[in-house]
């Protein structure tokens, strides 16, 4: 099972995606763990992840991430800034699954 | 300079604040004792609650005297419970085991706070624990914290054969580095008590606590920090992330005194404070969208801009806006760009000057934790009238935003019947 995490500032509005992505995992019936927390507690997860996706909002992070955890295989992006406002939970979902 | 290479001069600064570990050691100490800070404030709102038979009832049966035991431990000794979060944050930063460097830090800050004699008995002044000590906390967090880790770093730590339990060793090798860094302090406390300071603590206090808090009850200041925030979240970056850490480290001692002042009945010394920012800059989120987001719920000709609306609107209330951000966008949007850096701005220009002349009071100082629903985080700030003027507000960013958004309806509208038509096309 893939074990996706989002992250932004608090863990707020990553929360609210969490959500939607969830209702699109059900719908296309596919097995995942996605949780949302925020940036500074993000080292909780760090073993237990799979696929990072960082909110757009705190997008200029995305080096920082790519350089402590590629080379441990996770698969870190920033998610899409329009699918992110809109939240578009079917469409982030299988961009994070096509990673 | 491009648009692009300035986006990312901008982004390097924001990576470089928020990477910063002394700053977020500063600001995720901080909100660690949130919890301590919001029993406090609770109390207190409790203590004052301006309600006749309340008050009569908590005066005459003692409780008033019992509510504020909790606010004088909480928020009245806040600065030792930071020497030891900040140092355990910033400890932790550096991936070392973080229990024993807070607890020297909490020593060292002990260290330098002077005693007070009364009648041959030795006591610290409460007051020392509270908003006046709050910088050498922090400031002696940081350094005891760095010397540990910099000595454990040299290596000058005792060792322990293999085989002892990694508890044990860890005390062990902790020894050094603490007896240094108390070393440290302890000839700081000496130099200090000497001067006509009389202690660290006290030179801090007259030396950088009070300039920098006269710099902080400073509008001006205020106003460049929520446009540089306003300037990050138009790229897209979450400026608020990158500004937190200031806002903490100069506006909570701000917000400490006037919760101080309001549990004992005094007028409140600070119009600006961390609650004002909360209540003010940004209401509904960054940008001050949720005048924006009512207007694209309520009149709205654009499918896109109803759903968002729709999206939107219970987050909104919530102060988080990031459906609006990025969806409509409000990022790199040259028709929005006006309103939404400059709505905040005159936000926080109308309460300064309407909490000025006195309409309205100053924040109390409350702690109240993120997410509070607007209007009832301002009631709880000590009067309706804060409440009622963060009504005025979104209805005042409602105004500004309503020219942006017609054209930003209208062009939606047109994309979204030129879509239709394309469709229509396609299928006949």
């Amino acid at each position: 099972m893939k074990k996706i995490t989002l992250i932004c500032a608090a863990g707020m509005s990553t929360s609210l995606m969490v959500t939607k992505m969830k209702e699109a995992a059900k719908k296309l019936g596919e097995e995942v763990e996605i949780r949302a927390t925020s940036e500074s507690k993000f080292k909780q997860y760090e073993n237990d992840t799979d696929i990072l996706l960082l909110g757009p909002q705190v997008g200029f992070l995305l080096n920082k991430y790519k350089q402590t955890y590629e080379s441990k295989g996770m698969k870190v992006e920033v998610i899409d800034s329009i699918d992110y406002g809109m939240m578009n939970g079917e469409k982030v979902l299988k961009n994070a699954l096509g990673l | 300079m491009n648009k692009s290479n300035f986006s990312e001069k901008l982004q390097r600064f924001a990576l470089l604040m928020q990477s910063n570990r002394y700053l977020q050691a500063i600001s995720n100490g901080l909100m660690s004792a949130l919890p301590i800070l919001m029993i406090g404030s609770f109390a207190v709102l409790l203590a004052v609650l301006p309600i006749a038979p309340w008050q009569t009832f908590i005066k005459t049966t003692g409780i008033q005297a019992i509510l504020l035991i909790p606010y004088n431990i909480a928020i009245g000794c806040l600065a030792l419970y930071v020497s030891f979060l900040v140092s355990y944050k910033l400890v932790e930063s550096f991936e070392k085991e973080p229990v024993v460097p807070a607890l020297v830090s909490v020593f060292c800050f002990l260290l330098v706070t002077p005693i007070s004699i009364f009648e041959k008995q030795s006591a610290f002044l409460l007051s020392w624990f509270g908003v006046q000590g709050l910088f050498t906390a922090l400031i002696v967090s940081l350094v005891a914290a760095r010397l540990y880790i910099y000595v454990l770093d040299k290596n000058w730590t005792i060792k322990m054969p293999a085989g002892v339990p990694p508890t044990i060793s860890n005390v062990f090798s902790g020894l050094i580095p603490a007896v240094i860094v108390g070393l440290f302090f302890l000839i700081i406390a000496g130099v200090f008590s000497h001067t006509h300071f009389k202690s660290f603590t006290q030179f801090i206090y007259t030396l950088v606590q009070t300039p920098l808090s006269s710099l902080g009850s400073n509008f001006i200041s205020l106003f460049v920090i929520v446009l540089i925030q306003m300037i990050l979240w138009f790229f897209g970056m979450h400026g608020s992330l990158v500004v937190s850490s200031i806002i903490t480290a100069v506006y909570l001692p701000m917000d400490l005194q006037n919760l101080q002042a309001f549990s004992t009945g005094q007028p409140l010394p600070h119009i600006l404070g961390q609650q004002f920012y909360n209540l003010y800059a940004g209401i509904g989120g960054a940008g001050g969208t949720l005048g924006l987001v009512i207007l694209m719920l309520f009149i709205a000709k654009s499918k896109r801009l109803k759903t968002l609306g729709k999206l939107a609107i219970i987050p909104g209330c919530f102060t988080i806006n990031e459906p609006v951000v990025f969806g409509v966008p409000m990022m790199f949007n040259p028709i929005m760009a006006i309103p939404f850096i400059s709505v905040p701005l005159i936000q926080i220009l109308v309460a300064y000057i309407v909490t000025y002349i006195g309409l309205v009071p100053p924040p109390a100082g409350v702690q109240v934790p993120f997410g509070v629903p607007v209007i009832v985080a301002g009631i709880m700030q000590g009067s309706w009238r804060i409440g009622l003027l963060q009504l005025v507000l979104i209805v005042l960013s409602l105004v500004i935003y309503y020219p942006f958004f017609k054209k930003l309806d209208d062009q939606s509208l047109k994309e979204e019947l030129n879509a239709e038509k394309t469709n229509q096309q396609v299928q006949a």
